[in-house]
């Protein structure tokens, strides 16, 4: 089945992968001889790009922070998509963007500079979504006054609209840790306009927050375009652990993110639910945490095909 | 003459494999516990200006970073103490950081120099409770880089440099009153590259700024290391050992990826110490000969494979001591 005759097409994020600097490495020797190891494999576009497409990921998505290396090495995000379409990635599905500091108005007009780049960025690559962490981190910043939770939600709905006029969908994306949390999570869903602001569901973060993702969608499904598909070990983390400095670069090295299918969440039960609300379009697929994102890419297709196609696709 | 080992082996900004754990604590205090264990107890640590994604992680990459997870200067000089590192050397700090970082700051060009005085300011306040001893500061940003925001103009450039130079002869007065001495440095890519090196440092204090250099900056940008050494000796602060077999024949040093070649048929940079070109003999017998009292920080830079570099560089230490 192509893509066009899915309901559903998956996208993998690319934040697994770190920083890529080469479009392309050819001298195999020259990285292997002395060393005898692998890093051959791991340094350009040109690989990790055929790696995707290889084990049937039509899609890719991108990290704000990795766009001016991108322009440094292909002149242009335009070049960086015909790169790769191609080695058989048809989409760029969306880019990952934040707004630290949105809960003060006096930075959003710097917030506003660093998003005109990432809308200009994603719509030079046709892409879709951009998908935004609403806040910095809990630690320090929350938890939020209503001034500040509302000054988050103008933030976003300025960006929502600067996105729109591009053709992009924005989409909050919360994370455990973010200043917005547990306790206003609705709170600023419903201060942001729903006409320029939508939501990613990230079935990981949003499941340590110690929120029930089912019973999330069944009430935001008309707000939630786009989904972060990781499992997770950790349900319902504590204040103490989402709260603390840091909280996603655990100090013990504690792995928060998994492949689907290796943690407690119940994604056949969110596909019986994307069916049900006739859910279309791309879905993201994350990685971050990994320590070998070869192996966690194959399991996770192989999740798709097994538990999750005969589902919906 | 001391050694330090440069945390800059770890590549943060690969794609290999692991690289999502660069960002743990964890990651870097088994570095440090390695590092102890090959027998090295001083460190020089790489920082960027302070920003959010670094700064929540636990990599010693920024001083938000490390009063994030230590608390303090203190604490983690207490930490490391504990794991058998007595100080940080030095600390690099570079324009081409603060350039990068403008992206998502929504700096402007205009404000690079105040930007890196202030980076300055902060790095030296923490590196002098490490009791470290060089500030080490690269000048400018990448050739490449500069073309996108002054265009060609030699004219232009010239004026930059000016700035540059005028830019670190206040971060050496600055750094001078807490007892750290600002060096510039010679990566391949700046202003400050290869035969430019002398017209640059003329511009600059030299009871303020000493210089730092480094081997495999030196050979890519042509320069010989030992005449380079030999000439500046008097003004070194650091001198760092990195390796290298590259040979710049596309003009890669002006590009807008100068440490990652996108042409050519050589596109790896930097090899671990002992695998490359670089006549390290020569350059400790000259260092030796010349009473140098300084750092020798051992750098293999962005190595592909950390634990091992660690390793390999004390055996080629060992080696290259007991041969000199």
């Amino acid at each position: 089945m192509n893509t066009s005759e899915r309901n559903i097409n998956y996208s993998y994020m690319m934040n697994q992968w770190g920083n890529i600097n080469f479009k392309k490495v050819t001298n195999f020797n020259e990285w292997f001889m002395g060393d005898f190891d692998d890093s051959y494999y791991f340094q350009d576009w040109d690989k990790v790009l055929r790696y995707h497409a290889g084990a049937g990921f039509k899609g890719i998505e991108i990290m704000i922070f990795t766009v001016p290396t991108m322009i440094n090495c292909f002149g242009s995000m335009k070049n960086f998509k015909a790169f790769a379409n191609e080695r058989g990635i048809e989409k760029i599905s969306g880019l990952f963007s934040h707004h630290i500091g949105s809960e003060d108005k006096r930075n959003h007009e710097r917030i506003f500079a660093l998003e005109r780049q990432a809308v200009d960025a994603l719509a030079d690559c046709d892409g879709v979504n951009l998908i935004i962490q609403p806040c910095g981190q809990y630690y320090g910043t929350g938890p939020l006054s209503d001034e500040g939770l509302r000054n988050a939600a103008a933030c976003m709905n300025e960006v929502g609209r600067m996105a729109a006029d591009k053709g992009l969908v924005a989409s909050i994306h919360n994370e455990f840790w973010c200043a917005v949390n547990k306790y206003d999570h609705e709170k600023f869903i419903d201060l942001c306009d729903p006409r320029y602001v939508f939501y990613c569901l990230d079935t990981a973060q949003v499941s340590i927050m110690g929120i029930d993702i089912l019973e999330f969608y069944k009430k935001y499904h008309e707000r939630v375009q786009y989904f972060h598909v990781k499992d997770t070990t950790k349900k319902a983390a504590s204040d103490e652990e989402r709260f603390q400095a840091g909280a996603e670069s655990a100090d013990d090295g504690t792995r928060w993110f998994w492949e689907p299918g290796a943690g407690f969440v119940d994604f056949p039960g969110l596909w019986k639910l994307m069916k049900q609300y006739g859910h279309k379009g791309w879905i993201g697929i994350e990685s971050d945490g990994t320590p070998n994102p070869l192996a966690t890419m194959l399991l996770t297709k192989n999740y798709i095909d097994t538990v999750l196609d005969p589902i919906y696709c | 003459m001391k050694t330090a080992l440069s945390y800059e082996l770890v590549n943060m900004y690969s794609s290999l494999a692991d690289n999502m754990y660069l960002n743990y604590k964890w990651y870097w205090e088994n570095l440090t516990d390695w590092t102890a264990a090959v027998g090295f107890d001083s460190i020089s640590l790489t920082l960027v200006p302070n920003q959010f994604n670094v700064g929540r992680g636990g990599a010693p990459r920024c001083t938000l970073a490390i009063n994030t997870k230590y608390g303090s200067a203190e604490g983690y000089l207490k930490y490391l103490n504990e794991s058998g590192i007595q100080n940080v050397s030095s600390f690099n700090i570079s324009a081409q950081a603060v350039l990068a970082d403008m992206f998502e700051s929504g700096a402007k060009f205009e404000d690079l120099y105040p930007i890196l005085f202030d980076h300055a300011d902060d790095a030296s306040d923490m590196l002098a409770s490490l009791k470290g001893c060089c500030l080490n500061v690269s000048p400018t940003p990448a050739i490449g880089a500069l073309k996108a925001n002054l265009g060609e103009d030699p004219a232009a450039f010239e004026r930059f440099a000016d700035e540059a130079a005028a830019c670190l002869n206040k971060i050496g007065e600055m750094t001078a009153k807490k007892g750290i001495r600002t060096c510039v440095t010679n990566e391949f890519w700046t202003l400050a590259r290869g035969a430019e090196f002398d017209k640059f440092f003329q511009k600059l204090d030299r009871k303020a700024v000493g210089y730092t250099a480094s081997t495999a900056m030196l050979k890519i940008a042509g320069s010989d290391p030992l005449e380079v050494l030999d000439k500046y000796f008097d003004d070194l602060g650091c001198v760092f050992l990195n390796d290298t077999a590259y040979t710049d024949t596309v003009g890669t040093y002006a590009t807008a990826t100068p440490e990652y070649p996108q042409e050519g048929e050589q596109q790896r940079l930097y090899r671990d110490l002992g695998l490359g070109d670089i006549d390290f003999a020569a350059v400790l017998r000259l260092l030796k000969s010349r009473d140098f009292q300084g750092y020798v920080v051992l750098e293999p830079r962005y190595t592909t494979n950390v634990p091992r570099a660690v390793l390999r560089t004390r055996t080629f230490w060992t080696k290259l001591t007991k041969e000199v």
